[in-house]
């Protein structure tokens, strides 16, 4: 039309639609646009791939899915009626093939009887090894858009935000709350699905005390924006409320999104109320859509939906419909209305307008490609009309939109006038206002408004002042929205004998007999229904079709509606893409990475990283040329003849102090440290409640009532929880405190035979006597440093089974200590190893690991730590190691594996069998638990956990590794744990 | 739009972790004096002397203690335990007119004066990177993270591209 609306003239807009140039205006929707171009058919069924044009103005379209981008980036299943028309805007159609016009799938539509109810489940499961094959063709039939090929980048952002008062919704009700909650002082967010603020009084003829409503909701716009603590967000689906007044909102951008959790210590929900279409013969034809839809699209964006006009209603609402499209040039043909009764005032109103009115009758559609008659038939008399028509606006009355009141855990219930759920107690701190509250009078949902905003108010304790009041308000035929015929929505009633389709739910092509079916077949559920027919599925999850479906299946299980239920109302409330979830923690920020102090330095070295925990570490360090496994071995070898350089800054590290911290690692350690000398260190193997290994370390005594500890890197979080539980819980009396000091210290292992030869020029003499530190002594020390002096704490201890030394050094001095031993490689052949070589020397040395060996089902008589278990003390664990059922035989126990062939090698994870035939679950006695090249033994060496293990030595057992593809066994003997230096000569050395 | 936003390391400075098991009130008093410096007992608040020192509220019965000098030493408190963790963490002050919108991108706490006035600060996260906020007397803030964490913290502060 040339004139009204919202849409600025002046500012014309081009975009494509399947590759035609088409022009709209600046303020359309890309479905006004469409019909203002005389697009009626804009997609085709999700089954049938049966033509369907645009049906509704709002988020509840279940036809209008496109694919909106260019061929390498693009967005399916955008929703036609919410999506700005923007310059150059590409979109296609979905759903069809070849062409949208002509789609070859329709053929479904004629196959449909063979199509039944539950087709897909019963045809496609057998024979099952067709899966594949089903699958293939399937996914290309299958509906709703094609994934982008792309993954996006950027333009999505995410914010906190906090306020008092979190109104949801700007029509007249959220309106009204705000501009008298706006002039408070309250911090207020105000959000709004539609690109203006005024929801239905921007699509509709009102007048508000004088104003049209458009003005007053432009001006209460204008108001609020004023206001410095509003903040108005446009274009902003509230899609989510969770617990403790948390909404997520998604706003959409020029570019991208953004999401919104906002915290609001008030919600007021103005979420209003969806149009429900009836049921009737092709009542799915492009041509037929919601009478409040043709409204809207006359009023906000002045596009006519078709040229002759026939109205089908089972309420007053849709009356306006009738009259506004024949204000507006609409040759209305007739408004047939299911109801015996009808109000003389609204039946005036359209006869002043010469429209004829039906009473009593009920309607059945025809058409091709698109809607060309439709069928009268008065219920009263066998008399049919055919009137010709390419527009039919339906309305089978309003749905309150619960969603975010029922997410947020809020009850509702069934009012039978209005033949819908209302919002009934909250579980939250919010309140519902306005339509959502089945109130369809303007008056009423203004004057709702305002007393939500009392209630707020009077919650939040904020003054109010009563702020201006309206007089005059008034809409056509919004008198009596209420008195609506229960039985024609849902299809039954004395339908003209017409062949066709009743569809309840027009995105997924559930019609009124597959519900009838799916009864019949014992679906009596709602839940069940909903799965089996996908009535209620989709990217519109039912809006327009659940409440049609579950009184349809009131009816037929002869029961009220409230008995049936609603299925579960989840969030989103409209689709959101994963990318909005995500935000920033995508690709590098997937999740955190925790670097080393020496991580730079690693990475001049040539490391290759892989991750413990978050930490990442070098796993070697790869000279010019050398494989892998090359650098391994190269690395082992070097600790094992002169002297190697490890990087064990992750180690989880604590301080224990206070007068009781001898008498707390008694109680949390098996072995016994109390009686640890001051300057001394121990391995130490904590349990448990239950008895299994929770971790293993070092405790090294630096003062009476001062213990250093190393835990492993893994499970550092862990073991501060279990120790601030037992501290908090079980012990509060004792004086202890427990300090992460992971971070404070940077360390370094330095392993081999020569590695007191590499630090002794290193560290000053008068700060200690290195050459006098006995294996597992500590002593503080000073480094030289570049140009400093670097404090250290020295422990001799060994993961590797050679003379080495732990040095702590303080973080900050970390890369500068790290660089000054790498220095000394000229000289002494000192040589960085990474933790794969680490893992290889600690086998060797049959070392156990916390999560390879003990894997959290061990006990210390597993490992073979009996002696190492104090039989003088309590200690967390202690009731639990004397159940009988760990101390019987047939546990699994730790031991060394030797294959046969030195050519054969070992692998992590493989099966053991006893004999190599062995086949089942049964047959398994264990499984390798660690393993690796060794260079010194030049085959592989291994640790498993085997059945028995340790009275089985000299056995001979078969390893299958047949997860990674090699099925043949590999026959491997049963030896002690320890293969290298039994007696422990070379680290006492 | 005006979205300066500036973050600035703060280049040295010492940190000491105080924790007791007993009288927290009798070990604020003590350190009160001795350090002329309030210790704050009330969860989420800070403190600050006259010297530049600092106290942080850090849980029940402890506290950190912050000097701008690196060479400054806490010694021994009798019923507490010290523990010097200078070495553990990077400290970043963050100003600017938009500082406040560009730590909502991320972090979940309450910014607004009312709920975070100067004098408090919280354990906290921005992202997924865990941190601790405190507010200084201007309009700016003090970002503690533990130095692990601290790359992948620069670079999720930077702005969106």
């Amino acid at each position: 039309m040339n004139e009204g609306g919202l849409i600025d003239r002046g500012k014309p807009i081009s975009f494509r639609f399947n590759g035609e140039p088409l022009q709209g205006f600046e303020g359309d929707t890309l479905a006004s646009a469409l019909l203002a171009n005389g697009q009626r058919i804009v997609g085709r069924s999700f089954k049938y791939h049966r033509p369907r044009g645009i049906y509704s103005a709002g988020p509840e379209e279940p036809n209008a899915l496109v694919q909106i981008g260019t061929d390498r980036s693009w967005e399916p299943n955008a929703c036609a009626t919410q999506v700005p028309l923007e310059d150059g805007l590409l979109v296609k159609t979905q759903n069809h093939w070849p062409s949208l016009r002509f789609d070859l799938l329709s053929i479904n539509n004629f196959l449909s009887p063979l199509i039944s109810t539950g087709f897909y489940n019963k045809t496609f499961k057998w024979p099952r090894r067709f899966w594949p094959v089903y699958e293939t063709v399937l996914r290309h039939v299958a509906g709703h858009g094609r994934v982008p090929a792309v993954a996006e980048r950027g333009g999505y952002e995410q914010v906190y935000s906090h306020c008092d008062i979190l109104i949801v919704g700007a029509g007249p009700a959220g309106l009204a709350a705000a501009s008298m909650l706006g002039r408070t002082g309250a911090s207020i967010v105000l959000v709004d699905e539609a690109r203006h603020a005024g929801g239905w009084l921007l699509r509709e003829r009102a007048t508000i005390g004088g104003e049209s409503g458009q003005q007053w909701a432009a001006r209460m716009r204008e108001g609020l924006e004023s206001c410095s603590n509003v903040r108005l967000l446009q274009r902003t689906t509230a899609f989510g409320y969770y617990d403790h007044n948390l909404v997520a909102l998604a706003e959409r951008l020029s570019s991208g999104e953004r999401l919104w959790r906002v915290r609001a210590r008030q919600v007021i929900l103005a979420t209003g109320s969806i149009e429900r279409p009836l049921v009737f013969a092709n009542n799915d034809l492009p041509g037929i859509m919601l009478a409040g839809a043709a409204r809207a699209y006359l009023h906000q964006f002045a596009v006519r939906s078709g040229n002759t006009g026939v109205v089908y209603t089972n309420n007053d609402s849709a009356y306006r419909s009738a009259a506004d499209l024949y204000d507006a040039g609409v040759q209305v043909a007739a408004l047939v209305d299911t109801r015996k009764t009808i109000a003389a005032d609204s039946k005036e109103m359209l006869e002043r307008r010469n429209i004829r009115v039906f009473g009593n009758a009920t309607l059945a559609a025809s058409g091709g490609n698109r809607l060309r008659s439709v069928q009268v038939a008065s219920r009263g008399s066998v008399g049919q009309a055919k009137l010709d028509c390419d527009l039919l606006c339906v309305s089978g009355g309003w749905t309150p939109t619960l969603h975010l009141h029922a997410q947020s855990g809020g009850t509702s219930r069934f009012e039978t006038d209005l033949d819908a759920f209302v919002p009934d107690a909250a579980k939250q701190q919010s309140v519902a206002a306005g339509s959502v509250r089945g109130l369809h009078r303007l008056r009423d949902c203004l004057d709702d408004g305002r007393r939500a905003a009392v209630d707020v108010a009077d919650r939040l304790g904020l003054s109010i002042t009563a702020g201006e009041s309206w007089n005059d308000v008034s809409m056509a035929a919004d008198d009596r929205p209420g008195e609506l015929d229960l039985q024609a929505r849902s299809g039954s009633g004395g339908l003209p004998k017409t062949k066709g389709k009743q569809f309840v739910d027009l995105q997924n092509d559930v019609t009124a007999n597959n519900i009838k079916q799916a009864y019949s077949e014992n679906y009596v559920s709602v839940e069940h229904l909903k799965r089996y027919t996908t009535l209620g599925m989709g990217t519109d999850q039912g809006k327009t079709s659940n409440l049609n479906g579950l009184s349809m299946l009131a009816q037929l299980r002869e029961e009220p509606v409230p008995q049936v239920g609603t299925t579960t109302f989840r969030p989103p409330y409209t689709p959101v893409t994963l990318a909005l979830l995500a935000g920033r923690s995508c690709d590098s920020h997937l999740a955190p990475t925790r670097r080393t102090v020496m991580h730079a330095q690693h990475e001049r070295l040539a490391a290759q990283f892989d991750f413990n925990g978050l930490w990442l570490r070098p796993q070697c360090y790869l000279r010019d040329g050398e494989s892998v496994d090359a650098a391994i071995q190269r690395e082992a070898l070097a600790v094992r003849e002169c002297a190697g350089l490890a990087d064990i800054s992750t180690l989880g590290k604590f301080e224990i102090q206070g007068q009781d911290c001898a008498e707390f690692l008694d109680r949390t350690y098996v072995n016994n440290l109390s009686g640890l000398a001051v300057g001394r260190a121990r391995y130490g193997l904590m349990l448990r409640e239950d008895g299994m290994v929770l971790d293993d370390g070092t405790v090294t005594r630096l003062g009476e009532s001062h213990y250093f500890i190393t835990v492993s890197t893994g499970h550092t979080e862990h073991v501060l929880q279990h120790f601030e539980f037992l501290l908090d819980v079980a012990w509060p009396d004792l004086d202890v405190n427990v300090a992460s000091v992971t971070e404070q210290w940077a360390g370094v292992a330095l392993a081999g035979p020569k590695s007191r030869e590499v630090l002794l020029p290193l560290v000053s003499e008068s700060s200690c006597s290195l050459s006098d530190l006995p294996y597992m002594g500590y002593t503080n020390a000073e480094i030289r440093g570049r140009d400093r002096v670097i404090p250290a704490r020295i422990i001799r201890i060994s993961y590797s089974g050679e003379l080495a030394h732990e040095i702590y050094v303080p973080s900050r001095a970390g890369a500068e200590f790290w660089e000054v031993l790498v220095e000394q490689e000229r000289e002494s052949a000192l040589t960085p190893f990474g933790m794969d070589a680490m893992d290889v020397l600690r086998i060797e040395k049959g070392f156990v690991a916390v999560g390879a060996e003990a894997d959290g089902r061990i006990t210390p008589g597993d490992l073979g730590f009996e002696r190492m278990v104090s039989k003088t003390k309590r200690f967390v664990g202690w009731h639990a190691l004397k159940r009988p059922a760990l101390n019987e035989q047939g546990r699994l126990q730790v031991v060394g594996l030797r294959p046969l062939s030195d050519h054969d090698r070992l692998r992590e994870g493989a099966e053991l069998i006893a004999n190599p035939g062995d086949r089942g679950y049964d047959a398994s006695i264990g499984h390798v638990t660690s393993a690796g090249y060794s260079p010194t033994f030049g085959r592989s060496v291994a640790l498993a956990l085997v059945t028995d293990g340790r009275s089985r030595l000299g056995e001979t057992i078969y390893s299958v590794d047949a997860a990674r593809g090699e099925a043949r066994p590999v026959a491997a003997e049963i030896v002690a744990s320890c293969s290298y230096d039994p007696d422990g000569e070379r680290m006492r050395a | 739009m005006n979205d300066e936003f500036i973050v600035h390391e703060v280049p040295e400075f010492a940190l000491f972790q105080v924790m007791t098991r007993g009288d927290r009130e009798a070990v604020a008093e003590l350190l009160s004096d001795r350090l002329a410096l309030e210790l704050p007992l009330i969860p989420n608040t800070t403190s600050t002397s006259s010297l530049g020192l600092k106290a942080t509220w850090f849980g029940p019965a402890r506290w950190l203690i912050y000097s701008p000098k690196a060479q400054w030493f806490l010694d021994d408190v009798p019923g507490c335990s010290v523990t010097d963790i200078s070495d553990s963490r990077r400290l970043f002050s963050l100003s600017g007119s938009s500082v406040r919108d560009r730590l909502a991108t991320g972090c979940p706490l309450d910014l607004s004066e009312g709920a975070m006035p100067p004098g408090t600060c919280g354990m906290t996260h921005f992202d997924q990177l865990p941190i601790m906020l405190c507010r200084n007397d201007n309009d700016s803030y003090e970002l503690h993270v533990e130095r692990s964490y601290s790359d992948d913290l620069l670079s999720a502060l930077r702005p969106y591209d």
